[in-house]
């Protein structure tokens, strides 16, 4: 609000500038409070006379003449065909009516311009225009039939999406009472066009990383905007987790049943509201509140299974043997001294040969690490109230078990919405959620040491997880890291500790304030406060060694605590009023304030007495480091929308935000540098001001459509607005000072170099589309074509050699998405055998416009390197081309290809090594022969969903796919490098081995001089997967009994089948939020297969 | 009842509203960095200044790495090994391409962009009050110091360069960068005496014992890890060809502590003393049998110099400006890596023609070479392996990378001062220093049967002190009932066991120029004088061959070959210089 007068006056100087400031909204909220105590007051004097008793959902309704056309017709029920009594017909501001047991109604509308408003419990609100003459049969559809005439809430509030003029995507889960194990975000998945859902491993709780309609940045996130129940809520995990590769994912805090809808705004018409958070999207969840007054009580229990995933094909102990014979021999030892050592020693004499049976075993370690497990849930909601208030309470409890062995998710949840009647005008509704979980967990991904299931790869499988004396008996203790430098996974299973315990408190308050019919005002009020707390133990026995900078670690002891806690106020006034029957206006302008903070605490120590000793405490105090982080950042966003429509076929929205955040910088005054920005220097530091304008025309609607039957609607839409992504760091327009140490003395050095023209990523969408739904709704669709500009792109600016600060944050790149959403759903039977299509799709072509220096942009990442180049997409992999192995000595000798060791000393390469593609063709493989070797973007991504009801009987197929792109294999570059002591995979059996051997797998050398295992081609594979993500057979079990309402039987399966040519475990893992991670396979834990059986009771 | 209930909540939400709105609106959207300082908490007291002074030298100690590669690896000491990536080896052999990162000046701007922003904030501090003159004048001095020896290896390096003195505050600040002259070397100099003369306050030691900042911390004092400002003064001279004020400044340091009251330290700290049998001046090469070889002292006598603590007294009396390595602290020794075939990469090595050059010398006791070569690197299986940089008392390992980076200590200091008075005339002296000690060059009275000096008169015993007068007067007499500070004065190489040089070179001011720079191959090899001395030198004398032959003899008894290209290179003294890459 304060915003306005600023912008008024900010051209006067600071001082004055102030003191009018706070004169002027002074003055403002004094005549707000008069304005609002004459409302009451009027108010009050009205209702005064008419005997107002605290019912207040009394209606009184004024019998009034109405002029105009009579309609007449029927209501049916699309799904049974059947008529349905009581459904209320209305016409805005001039008139309603309700059908009779017949399903008949008649109705007077003003003109044949008109639309009514079909409405009833449990179903979607259908809006139809009036043709001339009789309407034929209205089919309704229940609530969990997809229809285009939903209900979605969209920021301005609940909006019919038959009417809305942005691109929204929908889904109700209705309480997901057929899912269990699922966050939000992995919910999601396959549910939404143009929404990639990737999944980020198997781990429960972990969720997924969504990308909506690709991505819009290289370093800022690409993760959508949450606003859960009018408030935003932070999804974003703060610092690092103790335990390698793992996330803390604060959407496992919002239980899945607990939701009752969820859109997403893909475009920028609705999402300009939210400025500069807006740029990826805005995911609006809405959670269950109370609709009826009868008490409802929903318990529901699940159980399920989980199956341990399908093993990697690795050597047995045979041929690993022979395998290390050679790599030892590679690396120089001859071929006595190899036969010396103990694990070659084939003697099974126990005298003379002690260590014979601890070398000769056949472990299969996977089998070690990855176990069958078992989850349990269970859900209570409970909702019910009277006319003065509302409530809807739910309660849940799940433990998740996962397939590493000893690894679970233990939930708890528990939510009271309400709903209160303060006074006829002032209305009050609380989303209160608090959420607890304990996580036992593992480290995953890049952690040689540590990672379960890597160490269950590479692990000798002579060894064994126990000790084994000389004779053979198996002791209970379990055996040390081995002789070959691999740690033993049962180890960290078994005495190892990754444990997390987090909480989030999630809840607001909103007012409602009616001043009449046009005005109403509104204020939401909510906290956040999230806290995390993790405890690390790594044990010394069976763990090899961390070589630390002045000593060695064996056990690791580590602490965590992350908090976040964010204050979040959303105040508007809201207008909303039809002129002239035809003109309907609705406008909103309003304020959101964010204060946000963030801290992460943690302590690492080493080298306890005992591997019981495992509390941070126990470390040995010289060795014990602590470190953390605290950010602040607030942001003040204010926006105007308005909503105009005529005769309810054209629409049109205007939608602007004004931006003012901590982060922004301070740039005042400089005009040049704030203009080229869409923004204004207000408050001392710039403002971003985000326009969005879009129109729809509901084609069906018109006149010339009344002949068109089948077309129930058919919408026409087309936006264009500016959106920002804030996520630019707290600090970066500041400057400020970092510690540096001198030997133990602390002191400070400068830290950065302030950027005062940081501003937002500006990301302009253009997005068309049309919403059409045919053959009384049996068949709807939406398609949309979009345009995603991204400029003031943040970069890392390199700063010349004499400034003394490498480089810099600033918003100099560019690059452009586009693509197409599809989505369909159809009723395809509709007799005793109910049958509904849904199908999905995304594709989006990204391409990077500019960069701040050059033309080009190599990150690194798991051995890997990501080239993002103007005029190509953003992330390609890049790295050597090859083409199979040198057969002979002779063969690698006549292409005179060599490579340049560390010390500058051409090698050539022989037989048996890669044969890499000399790109540049001067003779020598290094950095300058990489090319383009595949790119982690998919080209299609999407879903089938099928539905088939027969009497009592639902079942749910959901198929997901995703259709090329490429996925490094990291895992296997590691079970295929054949330079190291680590098992392999079975393919490295027919590495070369002598001159002639044709092969492709390349010869065994020790540390891998030749560069053979660098990133190349070898490790991209086509991560194209079609996915049989979820089934699920429901039985509503008939009941006679008054006390039970119902009950329902489900068996669900999750993940039964993959379809894919990949060759790792699972084709889809996210190893982190950042696009230059997209793609790699490190390790993680892949998703498994379930099972589950449910019992849902209604009392 | 209802309508109060209604009015008291629309009064309580305007209520709310007006406390909002009359937040200040800047102040909602500000948020200072916590675990960061950011610039509007910084520089608030002298605590703060002493932060930014430790944080700077934090900061200076990364530069050892390029200051040792870059000074000796370019210069005849040091050679490649056969482990070095091919950016050493350009480094060596005068070849470097323009992103090799051993050249890249960026370390240098680092710390140079530190000193400018504190001295920028001194000054501020200073005009409001909250610091007072005295700290200021200690703390700006002691950076404003700091930065005029970081230009000066600049210049050495790269001939021409931008001299920035205002701090990079923001990105505005990059733009004017891109613009900012570059000066010559002469000008540079110029321009750095200048700036460092005018300084408030140029003692030896930048603060005094008493200020916080001379503390003992981790087993280490911290008096010595900030510059000597004298000394830097003298080198601008120096290289200015300013002979006197050179000397002048360097003699304040040789005689700083000649007043101390404790004797030991008045006699010993930085006069390059004969071995007095006792802890105070243990810094002669020493043998435990005369004449036996093999009972060469490796844990006492000279080695002790790079070896002991900075607490020890051998260290103290030897360095005056030295700042050490902790195993427990962050960065450990960069040198381990480059030097020991152990515990490092093993990427430098000495070179054939530094160990030659101590294989030419000889010993009184007949021993046929200079066994501080022996005492500066060992021989390992790999070849010879530097120790001077990474010696320590507690030996290193991969875990323990202590041992310090000593930069100006006393013969350092003797040669520098030699350096100048043979080219103000007073070549004796500068003979005197190199050779054999004051009292043993001047003395012209009446010896003993073993050559011992035994005056028997005033005006013999006079002439144990330089004929001069100050900077160049050092009075070394001395008798059984009179003891002046110089005294036990005994020259660098008769401290090293090494017969001393021809007397003719006293009236020979090229000869014993080139002397004095040989004495530096023996004497300071590895710690990282060398290229600055060869340019110096070769640049006083308008010589380039100077230069040249000696690098050209160091690649040429290693095999490399591009010796003689480089040696044809180095004849052109535009050559001397790194490119100077603006990246």
């Amino acid at each position: 609000m304060n915003l306005f007068f600023h912008n008024l006056t900010y051209k006067l100087t600071m001082y004055n500038f102030t003191l009018i400031k706070k004169r002027i909204s002074l003055a403002f909220f004094a005549l707000v409070f008069a304005n609002a105590a004459f409302a009451q007051q009027t108010d009050t004097t009205t209702t005064d006379t008419s005997k107002y008793s605290t019912d207040t959902t009394t209606v009184k309704v004024k019998v009034k003449k109405l002029v105009g056309q009579k309609i007449t017709g029927v209501v049916v029920d699309g799904v049974t065909n059947k008529p349905v009594f009581g459904v209320k017909l209305t016409v805005t501001d001039f008139s309603g009516a309700l059908t009779d047991d017949k399903g008949r109604f008649s109705i007077i509308v003003p003109d044949f311009n008109a639309t009514i408003i079909i409405s009833n419990i449990g179903y979607h609100t259908k809006l139809l225009a009036v043709h001339k003459g009789k309407l034929a049969t209205i089919k309704i559809y229940p609530a969990s039939y997809a229809s285009l005439f939903t209900e979605v809430t969209l920021p301005s509030g609940t909006k019919n999406l038959a009417r809305t003029s942005s691109a929204i995507s929908f889904s109700n889960p209705q309480g997901a009472w057929t899912i269990n194990a699922e966050t939000p975000d992995t919910y999601l998945q396959g549910r939404m066009a143009g929404l990639n859902s990737i999944r980020r491993s198997g781990t429960p709780g972990i969720g997924a990383d969504l990308f909506v309609r690709g991505f819009t940045s290289l370093y800022a996130t690409n993760q959508p905007l949450y606003v859960v129940d009018g408030m935003i809520y932070d999804a974003n995990s703060y610092g690092s987790s103790l335990t390698a590769g793992h996330r803390n994912n604060p959407l496992q805090f919002i239980d899945v049943h607990d939701i009752e809808s969820v859109s997403l705004i893909k475009d920028a018409a609705a999402a300009a509201v939210y400025g500069t958070k807006a740029a990826n999207g805005v995911m609006i969840i809405t959670t269950n509140h109370a609709k009826d007054l009868a008490t409802q009580i929903d318990f529901s229990a699940y159980s399920s299974m989980n199956f341990v995933p399908r093993k990697l094909s690795l050597m047995n102990s045979g041929d690993f043997r022979t395998y290390l014979t050679d790599v030892l021999q590679s690396s120089g030892l001859s071929s006595g001294a190899i036969a010396a050592l103990p694990y070659m020693n084939d003697d099974s004499n126990p005298i003379t040969n002690p260590s014979y049976s601890m070398y000769h075993q056949n472990t299969d370690w996977q089998k070690e690490v990855f176990k069958r497990s078992f989850n349990q849930n269970y859900f209570l909601k409970v909702s019910g109230g009277d006319n003065i208030a509302k409530y809807a309470l739910s309660a849940g409890y799940s433990k998740n078990k996962s397939v590493i062995d000893s690894t679970n998710n233990t939930n708890y949840h528990m939510r009271f919405n309400s709903d209160l009647n303060l006074t006829k005008k002032l209305q009050a509704s609380t989303n209160l959620s608090f959420s607890y979980t304990e996580q036992s967990l593992k480290d995953q991904g890049i952690a040689p040491r540590t990672n379960p299931i890597f160490l269950s790869l590479v692990k000798a499988p002579f060894l064994a997880k126990n000790e084994i004396s000389p004779s053979g008996a198996v002791s209970p203790n379990l055996a040390a890291a081995d002789t070959l430098g691999v740690s033993n996974p049962r180890a960290l299973i078994e005495k190892g500790l990754n444990q997390k315990k987090a909480y989030r408190f999630f809840g607001n308050i909103v007012f409602n304030y009616e001043f009449n019919k046009n005005f109403k005002l509104s204020n939401l009020t909510g906290l956040t406060y999230d806290k995390t707390q993790e405890t690390l133990f790594i044990p010394r026995k069976g763990v090899t060694d961390e070589v630390l900078d002045n000593t060695i670690g064996d056990s690791k002891l580590g602490s965590q605590v992350i908090r976040y806690s964010n204050v979040f106020n959303d105040f508007r006034f809201a207008f909303n009023k039809t002129f002239a029957k035809d003109h309907s206006l609705n406008m909103s302008l309003g304020t959101r304030y964010s204060q946000n903070s963030s801290e992460q605490d943690f302590a690492i120590g080493y080298n306890s007495a005992t591997d019981v000793l495992i509390s941070i405490g126990n470390s040995n105090a010289a060795l014990r480091y602590f470190g953390g982080d605290i950010g602040n950042w607030t942001s003040l966003n204010t926006y105007f929308t308005t909503d105009y429509s005529y005769q309810d076929k054209y629409f049109l929205s205007l939608a602007l935000a004004a931006d003012a955040s901590s982060r922004f910088g301070r740039n005042n005054g400089n005009s040049a540098a704030s203009s080229s920005g869409y923004g204004l220097n207000l408050f001392d530091s710039k403002t971003a001001l985000l326009p969005a304008l879009s129109a729809a025309w509901i084609v069906s609607s018109e006149n010339f459509m009344q002949s068109y039957k089948g077309v129930d609607l058919l919408k026409l839409r087309m936006s264009y607005g500016i959106v920002g992504n804030d996520d630019i760091g707290n600090y970066n327009n500041r400057q400020y000072y970092v510690t540096q140490n001198l030997l133990g003395l602390q002191g400070l050095v400068r830290g950065n170099l302030a950027n005062p023209n940081i501003q937002w990523e500006r990301v302009a969408k253009f997005n068309t589309g049309l919403d059409a739904s045919f053959f009384n709704e049996r068949l709807s669709m939406s398609l949309d074509y979009y345009v995603h500009t991204t400029s003031k792109m943040l970069n890392y600016i390199p700063v010349t050699s004499i400034a003394g600060i490498d480089s810099f944050v600033d918003n100099q790149g560019g690059m452009q998405t586009n693509g197409f959403d599809f989505g369909m759903n159809a009723r395809i039977l509709n007799k005793t055998v109910k049958w509904d299509l849904g199908i999905n799709l995304g594709l989006y072509k990204n391409k990077v416009k500019s960069l701040a220096n050059g033309n080009e942009l190599l990150t690194s990442y798991a051995n890997a390197t990501y080239l993002t180049r103007v005029g190509e997409a953003a992330n390609l992999f890049y790295g050597q081309r090859t083409n199979g192995v040198y057969a002979t000595d002779a063969e690698a000798a006549a292409t005179g290809l060599s490579v340049v060791n560390g010390a500058g000393v051409n090698v050539p390469f022989k037989g048996g090594d890669m044969r890499f593609v000399d790109t540049n063709g001067d003779k020598i493989i290094n950095s300058s022969d990489r090319v383009v070797i595949g790119n982690p973007n998919p080209d299609v991504f999407g879903s089938f969903n099928n539905t088939v009801g027969y009497k009592n009987w639902t079942l749910d197929v959901l198929v997901s796919f995703v259709l090329g792109n490429d996925v490094y294999n990291y895992t296997r570059s590691i079970l295929e490098s054949d330079n190291a002591y680590y098992n392999q995979t079975e393919i490295m059996r027919n590495r070369w081995r002598g001159q002639g051997q044709v092969t492709n797998v390349p010869k065994a050398s020790f540390g891998d001089p030749m560069g053979n295992a660098q990133f190349s081609d070898r490790w991209i594979e086509d991560g194209s997967y079609l996915r049989l993500r979820s089934v699920n057979l429901t039985y509503n079990v008939p009941l006679k009994t008054k006390a039970i309402k119902y009950a329902r039987i489900y068996a669900t399966g999750n993940n039964l089948l993959t379809l894919t040519k990949y060759l790792g475990y699972d084709p889809e893992f996210s190893a982190t939020g950042s696009i230059f991670t997209q793609g790699v396979d490190t390790t993680l834990e892949p998703q498994f297969r379930s099972v589950q059986l449910g019992v849902r009771i209604g009392l | 009842m209802k309508m109060d209930f209604n009015k008291k909540v629309i009064a309580l939400l305007a209520v709310a509203l007006i406390a909002t709105g009359s937040w200040s609106c800047k102040k909602i959207i500000d948020e200072a960095p916590e675990s960061t300082l950011d610039a509007s908490n910084a520089y608030r007291n002298s605590t703060d200044a002493d932060a930014a002074v430790i944080g700077i030298y934090g900061q200076f100690l990364t530069l050892q790495k390029t200051y040792i590669l870059q000074n000796e690896l370019r210069a005849d000491l040091v050679s490649v090994t056969a482990n070095a990536d091919p950016y050493l080896k350009q480094l060596s052999n005068h070849s470097t391409t323009a992103d090799n990162p051993y050249i890249d000046p960026r370390p240098y701007y680092k710390v140079i962009l530190n000193c400018n922003d504190a001295l920028k904030n001194f000054q501020l501090m200073r005009d409001d009050f909250r610091m007072s003159v005295d700290d200021y004048n200690k703390h700006y001095s002691d950076i404003g110091a700091l930065r005029s020896w970081i230009y000066l290896q600049l210049g050495i390096q790269y001939g021409s360069v931008p001299y920035i003195t205002d701090p990079v505050e923001n990105v505005e600040d990059i733009k004017n960068l891109s613009a900012y002259p570059r000066i010559s070397f002469e000008e540079l100099l110029t321009r750095l005496i200048d700036f460092t003369e005018k300084l408030p306050y140029k003692e030896v030691y930048a603060y005094p014992a008493g200020n916080p900042l001379v503390i003992t911390i981790d087993g280490n004092n911290t008096q010595k890890i900030f510059i000597c400002k004298p000394f830097v003064l003298g080198d601008l001279y120096l290289w200015n060809n300013n002979y006197l004020k050179a000397a002048e400044n360097y003699s304040k340091i040789l005689n700083i502590e000649n007043n101390n009251t404790n004797i030991n330290i008045a006699f010993d700290a930085y006069k390059v003393v004969y071995s007095g049998g006792s802890a105070y001046n243990d810094q002669a090469v020493r043998y435990a049998r005369y004449q036996d070889e093999n009972s060469l002292l490796y844990d006492q006598g000279w080695k002790t110099i790079f070896s002991a603590p900075n607490t020890n007294i051998v260290w103290n009396s030897e360095f005056f400006w030295g700042i050490p390595y902790s195993s427990s602290f962050k960065p450990g020794n960069p040198m381990v890596e480059f030097c020991s075939p152990l515990y490092g990469k093993y990427l430098i090595k000495p070179s054939q023609a530094a160990i030659d050059n101590w294989n030419a010398q000889r010993q009184y006791s007949g021993i046929p070479y200079d066994a501080r070569g022996r005492l500066s690197y060992e021989k390992t299986a790999s070849g010879p392996a530097i120790t001077k940089l990474i010696d320590n008392v507690i030996p290193i390992t991969n875990l323990n990378k202590g041992g310090k980076w000593g930069i100006y200590r006393a013969a350092l200091l003797h040669l520098r001062f030699s350096e100048a008075a043979n080219r103000d005339g007073k070549g004796k002296l500068g003979w005197a220093l190199l050779n054999i000690g004051i009292a043993n060059t001047f003395y012209t009275g009446t010896r003993s049967a073993a050559g011992a000096p035994t005056p028997i008169s005033f005006d013999e015993i006079n002439t144990m002190q330089t004929p001069y007068a100050a900077p160049y007067y050092l009075d070394a007499r001395n008798n059984n009932d009179y003891k002046s500070p110089w005294y036990r004065n005994t020259g660098v190489r008769n401290r090293a066991g090494i017969t001393p040089l021809d007397v003719s070179l006293q009236n020979d001011v090229l000869g014993l120029e080139g002397k004095l720079i040989d004495e530096c191959a023996l004497e300071l090899a590895f710690e990282g004088n060398r290229w600055p001395d060869l340019v110096r030198i070769a640049r006083r004398q308008n010589n380039p061959a100077f230069l040249a032959e000696r690098v050209y003899q160091k690649l040429l008894k290693d095999g490399d070959p591009n010796a003689s290209a480089a040696r044809t290179k180095l004849l052109n003294p535009a050559n001397w210089y790194l490119p100077f890459a603006w990246k």
